[in-house]
């Protein structure tokens, strides 16, 4: 039966955010949110002080009781508490961990997506050729105290004395744990079958050792999701356990407290799940940009320290290189300048940009930082590496590599934008081409914003009633702005390189022209679904192959529907005159910001 | 909720810094004796231990099976080693030799690898060995004066410890090699003896009292702390590490450069203050005189990245190898220094200062620091942490960021509701009158308080 009204909290290193959800006008979705800075640090050192101020503010808002002497109240007759309550936790620096394997491009690399997958901050990737000392790795592992350790190595039945000598480097470590004393530093075990009594030699003495199946059980097959609901089995027995405060936690949510980024991870398996579509969701924070997938049912997530809008701003702007982000606005200014800008931001992260130019900078600098991002993820989530090729006499004339990228850009259907530079951008067609721009989404794309970011406690609540959270994550999280059509290939500088027939509900058939270089919008309220027929011209691919007829659906949104002819990848814009009136022209399309302002009369210092 | 300015500025306050050594040596200042910047706190002439691997496959020319390490090794994980004493044994081969692994250096046996064979024994520091002197001719069994013939390494270069010195073909076609068994530079290739000296660099840690003042308290084997009531001027952002010298206010004005014509072989020493800005050139030129520290308002991102010769990413610095220690107080580009600090400055214009460039943004905030030590006037009590305070009609505070930055106003309105900006976005605001008479709404993140 469906929860009437549901308590759901997510507690960040900074903040504990409680949203209740409920049946509002017919309609599940959220009622109420509190706020209140998290307490699992000293002074307090107990992270309910936080939950309970943060469930109070949302008592103060509804007028609802939902707490009796600090205790959590279920519902009752007089209306008083929730019938669910779930939780969510990347306090004290979420789940960290250590992930060790024989081969750095093969069984540490797997290990390390299964980490990441898993919500984990992967503090550092041992491996036997990782090109460092063996005291280095061994001090390396002694000062970090992760939470746990994910060993891998070795495919089944094969070479054993590798991934021993790398379990003897966590022997040789012998972690202490980072939270409580008198427990054992869990090891997550999954190599070589073969090895595993050895291992359990060589670690259990010392190491709470914790045998899955390997996580390679071959070289041509990776298999990680028993490595993964491992950790999340042991976060909630040792790391939950042993953090102040975290036992009534536990005891509130009936043991299901999630680490943060897991649950964001399952309402967007869910979505992707429910719409039949790969989803590729980004979230910009101040520090670092965290990058989620979820292609043909599988989960990933990347993060990428030192990319963000507030402390990492300087770094954004050294690996992007300052050309690529002064290509991005629609007045000129110099490297020089920029620089300072990047640096001010830095040195005072919490002010906001109050002037137009002062925005546009930010949105420049967001596009860099995003684009580099999926860089990174496309870089991790790739096929594996060092399988062996069959090869046919076709195939031997055109040699492919391993390790090719799994994220295709023309297969993922939905892009979900999240961070307070995309959520809080004051017109929402900012957001709209901050994403276009920066992840060159190709063939139909829906895309959104995540107004309010309650996807942790949603994938929470997924995991209990998976229709009540996509309810109240469609109706009052996601913010539609439309859907982008972009036919990939080379960036031409004129002429047409697609037609398009869209079908609306009415019926109405509209034929439109994708022309090179251009950017256009047609408008379509959020809710209705269109017939999109993409008949690329030769050279560009829509989704099923060069030249070749696309169907498909598109969903209308804030924005409306995005015909974007630029190609695929996108041309870097040089300088001068010829780049401001293409910049320019791509924002008024948008109307991104006001027409004074990008036509080059306003906005300029 | 607003922060304090952070460039933050405090005359006559109890300043406390704890001087701390890295290794163990010995503290050299007593309870309550008046210290100056350069006064020497503590020393230590330890070298740091290095950890040392051995493998006990290569010494018995034999790839161990873990059963064969275990009966091998003489020694478990926590026992004590000396130099040379014989760490395994084998007994081998149809005369049944006796084959013996000695360690090269007192210390702990910290690992043994049964999986491959290896020995690692952490170097106990006070016994580290300050050289090596390597048999290489006789590892190799050849005349020593063909020494040269098998070397790897040339006198002056760096080896790391287990690097290859010298390797040879051997009759089974394989090659031999001869390790270091210490990282340092090779001192000296003798033909005579047949030998390889590597030296480890000593390099004694010396500290000082980094300011001036009085020992409070004493740290045994590592340091003092030492107190003092001064003037503390707080800064945004910094370059390079501890230096002290002679205050020297160059600039006329807080809104006047420093340029390089300004800066004279008589800055020798000396800290100099400028004005709104100090561009590379300026910096360069205080560098070649020998000008210990600068203070201005401003400077440019990429006039600093050309002076520390790398780009700035993430703001954490204090490590750089400058012989300058550059502290900012407003932000990067040309910035008038806000004219307390800069007044502040000019009252102490000639004093004995020290300055520290250490920045950090995150984690633990860290900003550049300059302090004057035993300025005069009463105590005004400990320096205290940077704390959040609740906004006031009335309040002094200081814009921090276009279009505004670094002017000052009183808060004359706090309007409940969020107000729209030029961006379109609705913020919570402040409303301000400038000191020029001007009202103007900016966002309340954008304020620190005077």
């Amino acid at each position: 039966m469906r929860p009437r009204t549901v308590l759901a909290i997510d507690v960040g290193s900074t903040t504990s955010k409680a949203i209740l959800l409920g049946v509002k006008d017919g309609k599940f979705g959220l009622i109420a949110r509190g706020q209140a800075p998290t307490t699992v640090e000293a002074p307090s050192e107990d992270v309910m002080v936080g939950v309970r101020n943060a469930v109070r503010q949302v008592e103060a808002t509804t007028g609802l009781r939902l707490l009796d002497n600090d205790r959590l109240l279920t519902t009752d007759r007089d209306g008083a508490g929730v019938d669910l309550f779930v939780a969510t936790s990347s306090a004290g620096g979420g789940l960290q961990m250590a992930v060790a394997g024989v081969i750095k491009t093969m069984t540490a690399e797997s290990a390390n997506r299964a980490a990441l997958g898993a919500g984990a901050i992967v503090m550092d990737v041992i491996s036997i050729d990782d090109a460092r000392l063996v005291v280095e790795r061994i001090r390396r592992l002694k000062e970090f105290r992760p939470d746990m350790i994910l060993l891998a190595g070795g495919t089944d039945h094969g070479n054993t004395s590798h991934v021993l000598a790398v379990a003897e480097y966590v022997q040789a470590a012998h972690p202490q744990p980072r939270f409580g004393t008198g427990f054992k530093v869990p090891v997550i075990y999954a190599g070589n079958v073969n090895a595993r009594d050895y291992v359990s030699d060589i670690l259990s003495e010392t190491m709470d050792v914790r045998m899955v199946d390997n996580i390679r059980p071959t070289l041509e097959r990776e298999d990680l999701e028993p490595a993964r609901a491992e950790i999340h089995k042991l976060f909630l027995e040792h790391v939950m356990a042993h953090a102040p405060g975290y036992r009534e936690l536990l005891d509130w949510s009936r043991n299901t407290v999630m680490p943060t980024p897991t649950a964001v991870g399952s309402m967007m398996k869910l979505l992707s799940q429910r719409r039949g579509r790969n989803v590729l969701g980004v979230d910009i924070g101040g520090a670092t940009t965290d990058v989620f997938s979820v292609m043909d049912g599988t989960f990933n997530r990347t993060v990428s320290a030192n990319l963000g809008m507030s402390y990492s701003m300087a770094n954004v702007m050294v690996e992007a290189k300052p050309e690529r982000v002064l290509q991005w606005l629609p007045f000129e200014t110099t490297v020089w300048e920029l620089q300072n800008w990047t640096g001010n931001k830095m040195i005072r992260p919490t002010t906001l940009p109050q002037t137009l130019e002062e925005l546009m900078l930010e949105h420049a600098m967001a596009r860099e930082a995003l684009r580099l991002s999926i860089a990174h993820h496309r870089s991790v989530v790739a096929g594996l590496k060092g399988v062996k090729q069959k090869r046919s006499l076709d195939a031997g004339l055109a040699q492919e590599t391993t390790g090719q990228s799994l994220i295709v850009m023309n297969e993922v259907g939905i892009i979900i934008g999240s961070g307070g530079v995309l959520s809080h951008a004051p017109r929402r067609s900012q957001a709209a081409l901050i994403l276009i721009d920066s992840i060159e989404p190709e063939g139909i794309t829906e895309l959104y914003v995540d107004s309010v970011f309650m996807l942790p406690q949603l994938g929470a609540l997924a995991e209990a009633d998976p229709d009540a959270a996509l309810e109240a994550f469609e109706g009052d999280c996601l913010v539609p702005l439309g859907t982008c059509i972009c036919p990939a290939g080379p960036a031409a500088e004129r002429g047409a390189i697609a037609k398009v027939l869209l079908t609306f509900a009415s019926g109405r058939v509209v034929s439109e022209t994708v022309e090179a270089g251009i950017l256009r919008v047609i408008p379509c309220p959020a809710g209705e679904e269109v017939g999109v027929e993409i008949l690329p011209g030769r050279g560009y691919d829509a989704g099923e192959g060069k030249g070749r007829r696309r169907l498909g659906k598109a969903r209308g949104g804030e924005i409306g529907l995005v015909l974007d002819g630029r190609g695929r990848p996108l041309k870097p814009l040089g300088r001068g005159e010829g780049r401001l009136q293409q910049v320019r022209s791509w924002l008024a399309a948008l109307e991104a910001y006001p027409a004074e302002a990008v036509s080059g009369k306003g906005g300029e210092a | 909720m607003v922060r304090r300015h952070e460039a933050e500025v405090r005359e006559r306050v109890l300043i406390r810094r704890e001087r701390y050594l890295p290794l163990p040596g010995e503290v050299l200042v007593k309870r309550g004796q008046e210290v100056s910047p350069d006064t020497l706190v503590a020393k230590s002439e330890v070298l740091p231990g290095e950890p040392y691997v051995i493998d006990l496959n290569a010494g018995f020319h034999k790839r161990l099976t873990p059963e064969e390490v275990d009966r091998a090794a003489l020694k478990r994980v926590g026992d004590r080693v000396t130099t040379h004493e014989v760490i395994a044994r084998m007994v081998k081969g149809a005369f049944a030799d006796v084959l013996v692994v000695k360690s090269p250096v007192s210390g702990t046996v910290e690992f043994i690898s049964r999986a491959y064979g290896r020995v690692l024994i952490r170097e106990d520091p006070r016994s580290a060995l300050p050289m090596a002197i390597i048999p290489v001719a006789k590892q190799l069994q050849v005349w020593p004066g063909s020494l040269r013939m098998y070397l790897t390494v040339r006198e002056g270069a760096e080896v790391r410890q287990g690097g290859v010195v010298a390797a040879m073909p051997s009759a089974l076609g394989t090659l031999e090699y001869v390790y270091s068994p210490i990282s340092g530079l090779v001192e000296k290739v003798c033909s005579r003896s047949g030998t390889v000296t590597v030296v480890r660099p000593a390099r004694p840690t010396m500290l000082d009292a980094y300011i001036g003042g009085t020992v409070t308290d004493l740290i045994p084997e590592r340091g003092a702390v030492i107190e003092t009531k001064g003037a503390y001027v707080q800064g945004i952002f910094g370059l390079g590490g501890e230096h002290h010298g002679l205050l020297s206010v160059v600039a006329r004005g807080p809104g006047e450069p420093l340029t390089d014509g300004m800066v004279t072989e008589a800055h020798a020493g000396k800290v100099l203050v400028g004005g709104s800005h100090v561009p590379l050139a300026a910096l360069r030129k205080a560098l070649a005189v020998g000008a210990v520290g600068v203070v201005a308002g401003g400077a440019d991102v990429a006039d600093l990245s050309d002076l520390i010769g790398q780009p700035i990413g993430v703001a954490v610095t204090g490590q750089e190898d400058l012989d300058l220690t550059l502290l900012i107080t407003e932000g990067f580009g040309s910035m008038p220094m806000a004219a307390p600090t800069f007044a502040l400055l000019q009252r102490h214009d000639g004093a004995v200062v020290s300055i520290n460039g250490a920045t950090q943004v995150r984690a633990g905030v860290v900003r550049p620091e300059l302090i004057i030590p035993r300025a005069d006037g009463s105590e005004s009590g400990p320096l205290a942490p940077e704390a959040e305070h609740q906004l006031a009609v009335g309040m002094r505070v200081r814009v921090v960021r276009k279009p505004y930055f670094g002017l000052w106003g009183t808060v004359t309105g706090l309007p409940t509701e969020p107000m729209a900006m030029e961006t379109e976005a609705r913020l919570k605001a402040v409303e301000l009158e400038l000191e020029d008479g001007q009202r103007v709404m900016v966002p309340e993140a954008n304020i620190e308080l005077a």
